[in-house]
């Protein structure tokens, strides 16, 4: 039995899919496919599937990934690339399948692709954006179901590229993620709209790569 | 692609994936090559509308047609409606996001009563005048069905025309005659009076109601060729009957999330409050080589895990334990769970027993209706107290730790004894759980009854019977909390004030209409839903329009009174209902139509005996 990591892309109206529905229209894309696949076993027996990152309600993604058990050894990798495309929307596309080389700790960061929209237009937009880089600290408080920690999001913010548009603007930025610690655009844009006094009337955000620590591409 | 101006707003509402379409199975045609539009509608939330079987009956059927399209329209959430009126959107099909005012036909499904306003809403948010006389073309069309079509009268004046019973065949009948009207140029009257000469159909425009000074109906009578009674649509033969080989799976979580299949039609057992059991009528099942057939293509074409064999009592099926047979293998292999709702475990071979056992890991509920058996003999509910017990037992040995009683409140000839009743027999299934030798040790057990407060219904035996006062309702309530007084039994129940708007609904007639507009103008939306549900909107709207609920809800008709619904012909005959509503007060009981025929009538629909 080989553990096996589907690379996908989740972009368009596939980002309204959350984690939790993904994973159910995955187990029933699964069904509609020959691909011999391992349950779990026991009282509720289910397609065993792992999501090393998972990706957030309203976030696109080029390639993001999910882990599942093959039973025979020798079925084709593309065989399951194919067989799961003909199973999805057309907004979820599988990329890739290939045994899984690294452990979801491996991850260590995330690039993402965060356009901004606002009438107020490009140059205000890259104001703002600036004037909260220039600061010496961004203190944040980050939530999860369990506490409540204090964080300075200003050292953990690498800018690759800025973009300024009429009314919009581009960034790519790289955050660290994986299981020790994961910065979610969310709450640097929360930082954002603090420090210009609003939101942008519309955000797009698409994961591009999650990444090792030595910045190459999970596998 | 999903046009920006909808996309941008989606993040900001709940559940966006109720708005994005895009689902595995929805249907995308190319627009050039399809000459007819359909928006089905189901005025509820998306989650409620997805796990309707019908609706995804008809969406396919209609889809298989070349050069048909239909698309799926949901009420949309509040904070969705908020940015759809703030931003401009109109209300879209889900399959093209264009508006469906511009579409040819708009069907509205009419499950229940109190989603009467949402219909209106829904009408105002596809920028179309909610009055069918103020909409003046061809286009769009706007037809009603479902089981509220049997009484369509308080929400007559929205609709062009109603399609009374089942739609298998009289849709297609409907959209083909309106693809005529359409390459004729037609104008909308002419098109609804050729429209009511199709057996089913019922255009409210063609029909003059007159009333006595007393408010009941004086008349009814059919203009322009239009027939004096409309008969209601059967689909004779089940197993050659059209059924989708594929659902559209929905990302977001819906409340009945799997594959269906329909084993029977109709129902034998007569139940006298039941308006399904009458509507529904004549009795037909499908045979289990073509439930199996269906079933599998379903399960395979959607991945679904859990299939339904659905109806409204599906062990009245006679072939229930061959479709098991030939079920579990297949399913058993797929990991798929087989769901069997609506069992009556009286009538179970030992096998059977073992296989639902085997299918069956949900909790159980069971519906003894009345406590007394006096009362369930006068409702018609065929069973008796040995078979409650039975049913627990098996509950009790198989594990279970509670179990769930659904009664009623209100019922014709009911008395405060028989509220007493229920907690008598809820008391007796906890001392058997006691009772019973093998039971777990330091377990206690659960005993739930819900009680809900009966509505009457039209083309049913109490459709003469008046409903329970609010106070009366509310005497009764307290009467089970006080008789109460063992823990291991919870009383549930719900606030009166629904069913009383239920029952004047149900059997309302045209003098509602401003009423319905007035309470949706008020802002009365999602009223199936408790927290937008307020009764005071209606009384205050009743009251402005002169009317009187209790007239409606309150009030025995005289088995010669002209109903609101007199017109519509479900088959089953007037009297016999008046006859049955008779044998209740009589505490008689009337046999299932399969060890006796009992002559309601419906048979003519198929033109035979039934059985």
């Amino acid at each position: 039995m080989k553990l096996i990591r589907v690379f996908f892309s989740k972009r368009d109206r596939a980002k309204y899919i959350s984690h939790l529905d993904l994973t159910r229209t995955m187990t029933r894309a699964f069904a509609r496919t020959q691909i011999p696949v391992w349950f779990t076993e026991g009282f509720n027996p289910h397609i065993y599937m792992t999501f090393a990152l998972p990706i957030p309600l309203g976030f696109e993604g080029l390639r993001e990934s999910f882990d599942f058990k093959l039973l025979e050894d020798g079925f084709p990798m593309g065989e399951v690339r194919d067989q799961l495309n003909a199973a999805l929307p057309p907004d979820i596309r599988v990329l890739e399948a290939a045994p899984a080389l690294d452990k979801p700790e491996a991850i260590a960061w995330a690039d993402y692709r965060v356009e901004l929209y606002d009438k107020a237009g490009g140059a205000a937009l890259r104001r703002d954006w600036e004037g909260l880089m220039a600061r010496p600290s961004i203190p944040v408080v980050k939530k999860t179901k369990h506490r409540e920690q204090e964080l300075d999001l200003r050292p953990l913010v690498t800018q690759l590229e800025l973009t300024e548009g009429e009314d919009s603007l581009a960034l790519a930025l790289r955050l660290p993620a994986g299981p020790a610690m994961n910065l979610n655009p969310s709450l640097l844009l929360g930082a954002l709209w603090e420090a210009r006094g609003g939101e942008a009337d519309y955000v797009r955000v698409l994961r591009t790569a999650i990444l090792r620590e030595d910045f190459t591409p999970f596998a | 692609m999903i046009p920006a101006k909808i996309d941008r707003q989606l993040l900001k509402v709940q559940k966006p994936a109720r708005y994005c379409g895009g689902e595995m199975g929805s249907v995308v045609k190319d627009k050039s090559q399809v000459d007819l539009r359909f928006a089905f509608c189901f005025p509820d939330l998306y989650e409620v509308g997805m796990s309707h079987l019908g609706m995804k009956i008809l969406y396919s059927l209609i889809n298989a047609q070349e050069g048909m399209w239909c698309e799926r329209v949901f009420a949309p959430d509040t904070d969705f409606e908020a940015v759809m009126r703030r931003e401009g959107i109109p209300l879209y099909g889900l399959e093209s996001f264009d508006p469906i005012g511009e579409f040819d036909v708009i069907g509205f499904t009419l499950q229940y009563e109190m989603c009467y306003t949402t219909v209106l809403n829904m009408l105002d948010l596809a920028g179309l005048p909610v009055r069918a006389r103020d909409r003046k073309g061809l286009w769009p069309l706007v037809m009603g069905g479902g089981p509220c079509a049997c009484n369509p009268e308080p929400v007559a004046e929205f609709f062009d025309l109603f399609q009374l019973g089942e739609g298998e065949e009289l849709m297609l009948e409907v959209l083909s005659l309106y693809r005529r009207a359409k390459a004729q140029g037609l104008s909308k009257e002419e098109f609804l009076r050729q429209a009511a000469r199709i057996p089913g159909v019922y255009v409210p425009s063609l029909y003059d109601v007159s009333y006595h000074g007393d408010g009941t109906v004086r008349e009814i009578t059919p203009r322009d060729g239009a027939p004096a009674r409309v008969e209601k649509r059967i689909v004779r033969d089940l197993d050659g009957m059209y059924f989708p080989e594929n659902f559209v799976v929905p990302f977001a979580e819906i409340v009945h999330d799997r594959a269906m299949v329909e084993v029977l039609r109709g129902c034998i057992r007569g139940c006298r409050f039941c308006q399904a059991g009458y509507i529904y009528r004549p009795f037909r099942e499908k045979s289990p080589d073509v439930l199996d057939r269906q079933a599998r293509d379903l399960c395979g074409a959607t991945g679904y895990e859990e299939v339904s064999l659905t109806s409204l009592s599906t062990s009245d099926h006679s072939r229930l334990e061959e479709l098991m047979e030939e079920m579990l293998p297949w399913t058993e292999e797929k990991r798929i769970n087989i769901a069997l709702p609506s069992l009556r475990v009286d009538n179970f071979s030992p096998r059977l027993l073992e296989m639902v056992e085997k299918v069956r890991r949900s909790g159980l509920t069971f519906a003894p209706e009345a406590g007394s058996q006096r009362l369930r003999d006068a409702i018609n509910k065929n069973v008796t107290e040995a078979e409650v017990m039975d049913t627990c037992r098996t509950a009790f040995e198989g594990g279970c730790t509670s179990m769930k009683l659904y009664f009623m409140m209100g019922l014709p000839t009911e008395t405060m004894e028989d509220m007493d009743a229920i907690i008598e027999l809820a008391q007796k299934v906890v001392d058997l759980y006691y009772s019973l030798p093998g039971r777990k040790k330091g377990r206690g057990v659960q005993v739930t009854a819900s009680v809900a407060c009966f509505v009457p219904k039209p083309h049913t035996p109490f459709q003469f019977e008046p409903q329970d006062t609010l106070e009366q309702f509310r005497q009764k309530q307290k009467r089970l909390l006080e008789k109460v007084s063992s823990k291991k039994i919870r009383i549930n129940y719900h606030d009166a004030a629904t069913s009383r708007l239920e029952a004047i609904l149900a059997r309302g007639d045209r003098r509602l209409a401003p009423v319905v507009e007035a309470v949706w103008r008020a802002g009365g939306n999602l009223e199936g839903w408790d927290e937008h549900f307020s009764l005071e909107r209606w009384l205050r709207a009743m009251e402005e329009a002169g009317l009187d609920g209790d007239f409606y809800a309150c009030r025995r008709r005289p088995p010669d009174e002209v109903l609101p619904w007199d017109h519509l012909d479900y088959g089953v005959t007037k009297e016999f209902l008046i006859r049955e509503d008779k044998k209740a007060w009589e505490s008689a009981v009337t046999q299932n139509c399969r060890s006796h025929c009992s002559g309601c009538g419906a048979n003519k629909l198929l033109g035979g005996a039934c059985f």
